[in-house]
């Protein structure tokens, strides 16, 4: 399974040649071969021309593994973008494992992207599980496993919809094409797809993996998971599904519930989590409406929050690796300590939120800009809503209670952060506001074409951005009290997956293992039992017949007794004689018969 | 400490005085809401001045005090809750 | 048009396998000449296997008669795509094994080793000849091989576990070969006059129309009584004897239980429906889809059942339970895929199969645990060999890119071609099962911390004779993952449809 092409070389292979020599490297000098993938890969993404190239046999079919065009490009631009900046701020991480899985995790996403059909997007499908779920449990602690585990089973079962759907498919269709579904003629295999597709773009209510393993992650593994996983599920998504009414309406429910939950959390990285959540929903809620302009806005919002959201999750990465633990009740007054990593991240707080100057800014307002053009009114608010909330939550509470809320905490031992992952954010950050200040950075890669540009620099734009987000940090200051993050669990979707997870053990596997064990006994109640009484009768009319004189039963209980001995030391003749007056009977009733 | 860092201890000293320019530029943001304005509605009351104003003010007001008051206390449980069981 | 090849190259497996045991006592003074002798044979075995391979793959079938017992029962062996499929297999597995057996019973310091190295070539032998058998004659004589002299091996700690193991391994299988099989076999004489096996095609079978025509009923008993039968097979009701037969040492369970053993017993299924009735005629009585039910009903359940097992070997036990009941239920499907799939399975099945039992039989003779539970954080000790149980565990469960997922593939997309939907949920269902029973023991090795035990800190990897087989089979079920050619070409000249 090699991608051989014309001139394009698949991304996916520098990551996978890498995870597989990585092993054999002794010493340290290979920690400068991680940037190698990546810089190949924005190169490979940059110079190619758009096509179909890499076309592979295997299991009988013909699989397409790169099929270039603006869509793919984007999104694949992107991927290398982060997959260079995250491997940037895991230089200093000594453990190789980590490494290759990650490079497993991302060549699975570049997999994915240029998929050209569904067999070839199902199996990068699987690599990208497989990857994340050891860089969750490479954390090596007691949550981390447990999660590990459960992301696994979760993803395991997402990825059994696609494949489903896609079996169901060729069925019917005869082809694993993967192209375009016409909205209002979608088929039950197509939603069985598009629910693969929902589970790992988290949808709600299938979402509550993303808040039970993201915080569990890794400080740099958690970084590379935040981008890809759900972005490659909003190009799969966008690419086969938009224009589907539920998407719209289900990613609306996203932004907002996102939110709420954001606001009620304590461990930063799980507000984090949630946020993704809300982010993707802009994106889904895109997708659905399916104009170019939401469209272009939902690739917009991908790119860009894949950049501030690897900020968001470098940034609290620095706060676990420094102080060891994210939660927000037990950080506070650190920022005369950690200046840098507040700067960084309060420029990636902005992004999300929208303030203009930053790149969320010329992403967000086109999603819902092109929301209110589509009439979709009350769309459009849930997003404004969401960003009420964006900023409140993660720009505002997260990063004051993180860094300010107590009086200056000299006391908390802080490890040294290495200077690669400063190196990192300050990347991520520098793109960020290039972004915001040149927009069309962005937007000449943008797939669909839109009868007129959108200019998010305009008076009216920044005055509205401004205003909704001076006056939702009002409402945070009136109520900076009540929003003081306590140390408590806040029971989500997952609560019912535990349920069923344990249920199933209970109910059904238990009682079968039981009936099990009960069976195992029946061949020696039923089938000895059977051939002692038969074998037994045999005997007994043998010894009648030559000698009546002895006592009739103290003889047979004899013979039983020895008859036993010979079953249990499994001497044969007797089942082969046995077996012979069987055949006979056999035989005088099939002569019957025939 | 670095020199950032005690520049920031220094604004942290002020909080008084970056709250009041803080407030300052919100009237400011009100007064200019009533000259610019968009061309055209895209929800019905956009044209009122200050109305993404009290849109963020109520919004953000609603949702802390809904959530942490009234949802938190129902949803939420010992921070080692799920530890005890799965 | 396939052409028939009258030689008695065909013999040579088998000849091999029977005086390889002769030579193993002969060298029963001298270890190491001894177990050179059961190398050597498993490398003579392939090589005669092997030499069959190109004929096969351009559509010839190899046959020769050996005895000419009464009109219409002889001992004849023959040679096709199937038989490959498992006589390359085994004879290339038994090499494997041999090493791993080096390691183990020394290791542990077993007893009676001659007797094993003895008894563990017999049954290559009986597995060889149920391979090349070209009538149900020969077929249930090496099946009867089989059975007796694994009788000693499950049995060989000669205690009371391993006795009434054993009593209930021999039971079982003896009871459904003699109350089910032999009638089987008579009736098939008495409605034919011949016991040989349709060589070729899979449409036409042993039964020609008329016959079927003017006797269905007595058609139909004796395919159940085949299939009942056929104990090997551990379809359930007649399932129990396998994880009894955990008993044994675990290289018997590897070897013999994991490929040889089960795979006779899926292989003769195999042979019944594909040569024996025919797909024609197996549709004509709707004897597929009740079969495929019964195969179905067998993997769903005994997933369920292994998710409750915390003895390594019992739950890879329920696991081959499962795993056997794709094979039988791909094959009883009757479309191309599925048929094709099932056979593939034999080959994969047994790879990724004996790599996992490789793997606890490691775990047992550098650590002594057996329970699933007490192994937390062993994988750090014993990287390899968790390793290689991992991908093991992949190919179970039919992740890409291991062998497991191509041939499910093929019987999960021949379900779907036969419209069989509730069959085909059971596969996704069991998929989802699989990772539920199998991924706890890997992350539980590698990412929990170590329990209470005083003697963690010893453990390392079980010697390297029995470290590189395990690791050698997990890199082929890769291999055979990335390129499933290897015996999909056995497959497809076999069964094209």
């Amino acid at each position: 399974m090699i991608a051989t092409a014309s001139g394009f070389v698949h991304p996916t292979l520098g990551f996978y040649a890498l995870a597989l020599i990585l092993p054999f490297l002794p010493g340290k000098g290979w920690k400068w071969l991680l940037l190698v993938p990546p810089l190949v890969a924005i190169w490979s993404v940059m110079t190619i021309e758009p096509g179909l190239y890499g076309q592979v046999s295997y299991l009988g079919q013909t699989l397409l593994l790169g099929r270039v065009d603006k869509l793919s490009l984007i999104f694949a631009q992107v991927f290398a973008v982060m997959s260079l900046i995250g491997m940037v701020y895991a230089l200093h991480v000594d453990d190789k494992l980590q490494h290759i899985m990650a490079c497993v995790y991302v060549g699975g996403a570049f997999g994915c992207t240029f998929a050209g059909d569904l067999l070839t997007l199902f199996i990068f499908w699987e690599f990208m599980s497989i990857g994340s779920t050891f860089l969750i449990w490479l954390a090596r602690n007691e949550r981390s496993t447990k999660a590990g585990f459960r992301y696994f089973l979760y993803h395991t079962i997402g990825g059994l919809f696609l494949l489903v759907g896609l079996l169901m498919r060729y069925k019917a269709v005869g082809s694993f094409a993967f192209d375009h579904v016409d909205p209002s003629q979608m088929m039950l295999y197509d939603w069985m797809i598009m629910l693969g597709f929902c589970v790992n773009a988290a949808v709600v209510p299938l979402h509550a993996w993303l808040p039970d393993a993201y915080p569990e992650g890794t400080v740099t593994g958690s970084v590379f998971m935040c981008a890809f996983t759900t972005k490659t599920a909003v190009y799969v998504l966008l690419r086969g599904f938009h224009g589907v009414e539920v998407l719209a309406i289900a990613g609306t429910v996203m932004c907002v519930y996102g939110v709420l939950y954001a606001c009620i959390e304590n461990n930063a990285r799980r507000i984090l989590s949630y946020h993704i959540v809300s982010q993707v929903g802009y994106m889904v809620a895109g997708i659905g409406i399916g104009t170019a302009m939401t469209m272009n806005g939902a690739v917009a919002h991908a790119y860009a929050h894949i950049l501030y959201k690897g900020l968001l999750f470098m940034g609290t990465g620095c706060l676990l690796y420094a102080a060891g633990t994210t939660k927000l009740d037990q950080l506070g007054g650190l920022v005369h300590r950690l200046p840098w990593v507040m700067v960084l991240y309060m420029v990636a707080a902005l992004s999300i939120s929208g303030m203009p100057l930053f790149n969320g800014f010329i992403s967000k307002t086109m999603t819902i800009t092109g929301a209110a053009e589509a009439h979709r009114t009350w769309l459009a608010i849930g997003m404004e809503v969401a960003a009420v909330g964006t900023f409140l939550s993660v720009g505002i509470k997260l990063p004051y209670f993180a860094f300010w809320a107590k009086p200056a905490n000299n006391t908390m031992e802080l490890k040294p952060i290495p200077a690669n992952m400063y190196v990192a954010m300050a990347m991520g950050a520098a793109l960020c506001i290039a972004q915001g200040l040149y927009p069309d950075m962005l937007y000449r890669y943008l797939p669909f074409e839109m009868e007129e540009m959108y200019h998010p620099w305009t008076t009216w734009h920044v005055l509205q951005a401004l205003l909704l987000l001076g006056f939702s940090g009002l409402a945070f200051y009136i109520t900076r009290d009540i929003i003081t993050p306590h140390a408590k669990t806040n029971l989500d979707f997952d609560f019912f997956y535990r349920l069923i997870g344990r249920g199933v053990l209970a109910l059904v596997s238990k009682p079968l293992a039981w009936i099990d064990d009960r069976w195992t006994e029946a061949y020696r109640v039923v089938g000895l039992g059977g051939l002692l009484t038969l074998a037994r009768g045999t005997v007994w009319f043998d010894t009648k017949g030559i000698d009546t004189v002895v006592d009739g039963s103290a003889y047979t209980v004899q013979n039983v007794g020895v008859l036993g001995a010979k079953v249990q030391s499994g001497r044969l003749q007797d089942y082969l004689g046995l077996a012979a007056a069987l055949a006979l009977g056999i035989f005088a009733l099939v002569w019957y018969l025939a | 400490m670095s020199l950032f860092g005690m520049l920031l201890n220094w604004l942290r000293a002020r909080t008084r005085v970056i709250a009041v320019l803080f407030f300052l530029g919100l009237a400011g943001l009100v007064v200019a809401n009533v000259f610019v304005r968009p061309h055209e509605a895209e929800y019905v009351f956009d044209i009122y001045p200050g109305f993404w104003a009290v849109f963020g003010l109520i919004g953000g007001l609603a949702m802390v005090i809904i959530m942490k008051k009234i949802v938190q206390p129902m949803i939420s449980r010992g921070d080692d809750y799920y530890d005890r069981n799965s | 048009m396939t052409g028939i090849i009258e030689s008695a190259r065909v013999l040579l497996p088998v000849a091999v396998t029977l005086v390889a045991p002769l030579f193993i006592w002969l060298n029963r003074g001298n270890i190491n000449r001894r177990e050179a002798v059961s190398f050597i044979g498993g490398a003579l075995t392939f090589a005669s296997v092997l030499s069959l391979a190109p004929q096969v793959l351009n559509g010839n079938i190899w046959k020769y008669t050996l005895f000419d017992i009464m009109p219409g029962i002889t001992v004849t062996f023959c040679a096709d795509g199937l038989s490959l499929i498992f006589g390359l297999v085994a004879s290339f597995l038994w090499m494997f094994a041999t090493s791993y057996n080096i390691g183990y019973m020394r290791s542990l310091d077993e007893h009676a080793q001659t007797r094993y190295y003895v008894c563990f070539a017999v049954a290559i032998f009986g597995a060889e000849g149920v391979a090349l058998s070209a009538n149900v004659f020969t077929l249930y004589l090496f099946y009867e091989v089989i059975t007796v002299f694994t009788y000693p091996l499950v049995a060989h700690h000669q205690d009371n576990e391993g006795f009434t193991g054993a009593r209930k391994y021999i039971v079982y299988l003896m009871g459904t070969s003699k109350l089910f099989l032999l009638p089987a076999m008579v009736m098939t004489y008495v409605l034919l006059g011949t016991l040989d096996f349709h060589l070729g095609d899979v449409v036409t079978g042993m039964f020609p129309p008329d016959v079927v025509a003017a006797h269905p009923l007595a058609v139909t008993i004796t395919y159940v009584l085949y299939i009942a039968g056929i104990g090997k097979a551990a379809l359930m009701p007649f399932h129990n004897w396998l994880p009894s037969a955990m008993v044994a040492p675990t290289p018997v369970s590897a070897l013999l239980h994991a490929v040889a053993v089960v795979k006779a017993g899926v292989f003769c299924v195999c042979r019944i429906i594909l040569s024996g009735f025919g797909v024609d005629v197996m549709h004509q009585l709707n004897l597929g889809l009740p079969t495929a039910y019964v195969a179905a009903f067998t993997l769903t359940v005994a997933s369920f059942i292994a998710l409750t097992k915390d003895d390594l070997k019992a739950r890879l036990a329920y696991s081959t339970v499962a795993q056997l009941s794709y094979i039988v239920c791909g094959v009883a499907l009757l479309t191309p895929m599925a048929v094709q799939g099932g056979m593939a399975h034999i080959a994969h099945h047994a790879f990724s199969k004996i790599t996992l039992f490789f793997a606890a039989g490691a775990i047992y003779v550098a650590t002594h645990l057996k329970k699933i539970s007490l192994m937390d954080g062993l994988g750090r000790k014993m990287p390899w060999t968790f390793g290689a149980f991992a991908i093991g565990s992949l190919s179970m469960i039919g992740m890409p890119p291991v062998c497991g997922f191509v041939s499910k593939w093929y019987i999960v997309n021949g379900a779907l071609q036969a419209g069989q939907i509730v069959i085909f949920s059971a596969f996704m269902l069991s998929t989802a099962l699989n990772a539920g029973y199998f991924v706890p023991i890997i992350y539980r090795a590698f990412f929990r911390a170590p329990g209470p035990d005083p003697h963690y800190e010893h453990y390392k990897e079980a010697p390297l004779t029995m470290v590189i087989p395990l690791c050698t089979t997990g890199l082929i079920s890769v291999v055979l993952g990335l390129y499933p050619a290897l015996f999909m070409d056995f497959v497809r000249v076999f069964g094209k449809f």
